[in-house]
């Protein structure tokens, strides 16, 4: 590093829908922000999952209200920049397969409601009178949030990347992290198109933050996790709620219907398998029948950052100062107030949400 | 069904590796979306993109005697193998397992150590301007109009293609008595039709419904031909979804041939255990796509220890070659596509040039890239369709050298099938 050398404020890494919200807000507030991406915007996990808004059963209930704070800044987004997000809060029916599950739904509704967040039990009945696709043979009810919506992944990031280039955000496209080091008060970050320097990173790069903090010298507690999702072709309006638990919903801008709740941990392979599709058609044509007669089109599969207590890991790391880690499972829900937050917390000011909960100073020490 | 070698295909190559690989002892299941075998030679014309009803095989159009002979013959001497007819091999995942969809009634799982894929090549559509015209049809389309009596003998007909499909088009409509067809083409060909050599991209006129065709054409001149009818028969790709499915790498071969899964002269790929013939293997003909049949399960067998090395080199020492074309011959159809056209470029979405275009300047690098950010190849035929003219976008606008670049990423099922036809009843727990 020479006295000419540019040092950004802040390197972003992960040119997904978290580091593009991290991106604008930082560069919103005047800051240097250089955005780097591996590949390409949307090639990875951010591209390639079911893109809820979802609020009714995230629990803890502080979680909820992060979650509809989120949904509430998509909103606001999209009227002060102009933007299109297709943001459609049809409502969710997050179904109960068995007598396990809804015991564990009547606590998660009773805890939302005390937290203020807007969701009822529904049973088989009332469920197929709301979604008249759905069977009620197979399912024990449904929990029913009208807070519950999905956005366009697509449509986010590219709106969103626009916007923060526009505030003045360097996008590195192609530009992958091979390297992190210090050099004087700034990192040096070697990439396979130059060095890159800044005061400050951010990790917002999903699974693949696991082998960046490896880099850097500290391990995430993240787990992968692989999703499987089925394509259906475009359909008059068939599906109107968001019927999580066998994963299907509609996008209201080109009828497709997404299709297909596939977990599998420690799976890092971006493939689909014969096996998660199998068992993903096995729910869909439990629940919804009907969708036996559509046609799939393709399928799609995304690797999934789980943090070891299923909540988001946001804020700098002990040990590691100007280290900063934006990793969540719900990126697509949490984008907007996790960009929020990350700036306000890199500048050192209070933030707006309480952090608390998603620092890093909860994480055990053999997480 | 648990087999020692699946080949998906019952054209002259899988039919060719199914003879060689029950010889020498293996049992080979055959997969092949057609009741009879034979592929092309019986009359199977893949086509590209969108259609209506779903349907991605003409009726019988030519036929040779002499290829439906060698069809017989290969078939007999493959007895041993089990077919799989009227069977949609949807998927296939390394280990090996087929995903096949009978009849549009489930998933039948097929599970082998070694896959031939001899899944033969399709005609693509190409998007050039006025493509969306009422008339502006497929060779599928056309057949279609024929059978409905919906072409009138006197109605002027141009067929624009540089493959041999395109001549038998016009066997058809002569056949038809349909009188007055011309062929907008490549190079000098014997069609039985005026003939006119390309020099540019050809424009289609009218609306809604087309009225004519402009061409540059050979030697400066620009002509205009009266249309009632435009059948696009583009050129023949390769159709490799399954080894791309699978996992192989592909190189552009240039705009007649599009994108090829690659594999050595043996047609083993760089995954243990895939082999690829016919078109797949850069067979052209039907003696080449024998030979390479042949070769592939000879490969397949050595693995296995069924064979020897010595009995494959005999093979592949006289096999028939085809000419390489470069990868960056730009057909003239291809040539000068005008990249801020308001046009869609993707039959399925919409998605048009002028979007692709925008993606590219956004610094999109890939067909993949562009279809996130433009759509373009995100519908139901992932990109058969579009991805030639998005590669030609990528060079125009992006500068990128098209030999560097691979298809598009291609998702399980290859082509749309029901929910229901993809379930297998039974599922492994």
């Amino acid at each position: 590093m020479t006295a000419s050398t540019r040092v950004h404020d802040v390197a972003v890494i992960g040119g997904g829908v978290l580091g593009n919200f991290i991106a604008f807000d930082l560069a919103r507030e005047g800051l240097d922000t250089v955005l780097l991406e591996r590949s390409y915007t949307a090639s990875g996990t951010s591209g390639a999952t079911h893109a809820w808004i979802y609020v009714s059963t995230k629990t803890p209930g502080f979680y909820g209200r992060f979650s509809y704070a989120s949904s509430l800044r998509y909103e606001a987004l999209a009227r002060e920049h102009d933007v299109d997000f297709q943001y459609e809060r049809s409502g969710g029916l997050s179904i109960v397969w068995n007598d396990t599950q809804l015991d564990a739904a009547r606590r998660t509704v009773a805890e939302q409601n005390a937290a203020g967040i807007e969701c009822h039990l529904l049973s088989p009945e009332e469920v197929a009178v709301k979604e008249p696709i759905v069977s009620p043979d197979h399912i024990k009810g449904a929990i029913h949030g009208p807070l519950d919506g999905c956005v366009n992944p697509f449509s986010v990031m590219y709106a969103m990347n626009r916007l923060a280039r526009e505030a003045g955000a360097d996008y590195r496209p192609y530009t992958a992290v091979t390297a992190v080091g210090r050099d004087g008060d700034a990192f040096r970050i070697a990439t396979s198109a130059g060095t890159v320097y800044a005061r400050r990173i951010v990790l917002a790069a999903g699974v693949w933050s696991i082998e960046l903090a490896r880099m850097i010298g500290f391990e995430l507690p993240v787990k992968p996790s692989r999703g499987q999702v089925m394509v259906s072709e475009p359909m008059p309006p068939t599906v109107q709620h968001i019927l999580a638990n066998a994963s299907v919903r509609q996008l209201i801008e080109r009828g497709i219907i997404l299709m297909g709740r596939v977990m599998e941990t420690d799976e890092t392979e971006n493939v689909n398998t014969y096996e998660g599709l199998q068992k993903a058609l096995k729910d869909v044509l439990a629940l919804a029948p009907s969708l036996g007669d559509v046609r799939v089109i393709r399928s799609y599969a995304g690797i999934r950052p789980k943090p070891f207590d299923d909540l988001p890991i946001l804020g700098e790391v002990p040990g590691h100062p100007g280290v900063y880690t934006a990793v969540t499972h719900s990126g697509v829900t949490l984008g907007p107030v996790i960009g929020l937050s990350l700036a306000e917390v890199i500048q050192g000011r209070t933030t707006t949400h309480d952090l608390t909960p998603y620092a890093w100073d909860r994480v055990p020490v053999d997480a | 069904m648990r087999m020692d070698l699946i080949v998906v295909g019952a054209g002259r190559a899988g039919l060719a590796a199914a003879a060689a690989a029950t010889n020498v002892g293996l049992s080979v299941a055959v997969v092949d979306e057609r009741r009879t075998p034979g592929g092309r030679v019986s009359g199977a014309l893949g086509t590209s993109g969108h259609d209506p009803d779903g349907a991605w095989l003409s009726p019988p159009l030519r036929s040779d005697a002499d290829a439906i002979d060698e069809i017989r013959r290969l078939r007999a001497e493959a007895q041993e193998a089990v077919f799989v007819s009227d069977a949609l091999a949807w998927g296939l995942f390394p280990g090996w397992t087929a995903a096949v969809a009978r009849g549009g009634r489930g998933t039948e799982r097929l599970d082998a150590d070694q896959v031939v894929l001899a899944t033969g090549s399709y005609v693509a559509r190409s998007p050039f301007p006025g493509h969306r015209l009422d008339g502006v049809v497929t060779p599928l389309g056309l057949v279609r109009a024929l059978e409905q009596g919906l072409v009138r003998p006197d109605e002027p007909v141009v067929v624009i293609g540089e493959s041999a499909s395109a001549i038998d088009i016009i066997a058809v409509l002569a056949d038809e008595g349909i009188g007055e067809v011309a062929l907008l083409t490549d190079r000098p060909r014997d069609a039985g039709c005026p003939v006119f050599v390309l020099d540019g991209t050809p424009e289609a006129h009218g609306d809604p419904r087309v009225r004519a065709v402009t061409a540059p054409l050979a030697g400066g001149e620009r002509r205009t031909l009266a249309a009632s009818w435009v059948v696009t028969v583009g050129p023949r790709s390769a159709a490799g979804e399954l080894a791309t499915l699978a996992g192989c790498t592909s190189r552009f071969e240039g705009y007649d041939a599009g994108f090829r899964p690659e594999c050595d002269t043996t047609g083993t790929t760089e995954l243990p255990g895939l082999f690829l013939a016919g078109s797949l293997a850069g067979a052209v003909g039907g003696d080449a796509s024998t030979a390479s049949g042949k070769i592939a399960a000879m490969a397949a067998a050595v693995r296995a220890g069924r064979a020897g090395a010595t009995d494959l080199e005999e093979l592949v020492a006289v096999r028939p070659r085809a000419a390489r074309i470069s990868p960056r011959r730009v057909s003239p159809v291809y040539r000068d596509l005008d990249p801020t056209s308001p046009e869609p470029v993707c039959f399925c979405t919409g998605a048009t040039f002028a979007e692709a275009t925008a993606s590219i300047r956004d610094g999109a690098r890939s067909v993949d890239d562009v279809k996130r950010q433009a759509k373009a190849g995100m519908g139901e035929c992932q990109g058969r369709g579009c991805h030639r003219a998005v590669v030609r976008l990528l060079d125009l606008v992006g500068g990128l050298d098209v030999a560097t670049l691979q298809p598009m990423r291609v998702r399980p099922p290859i082509r749309p099938i029901t929910a229901r036809a993809m379930f297998e009843a039974e599922v492994p727990t």
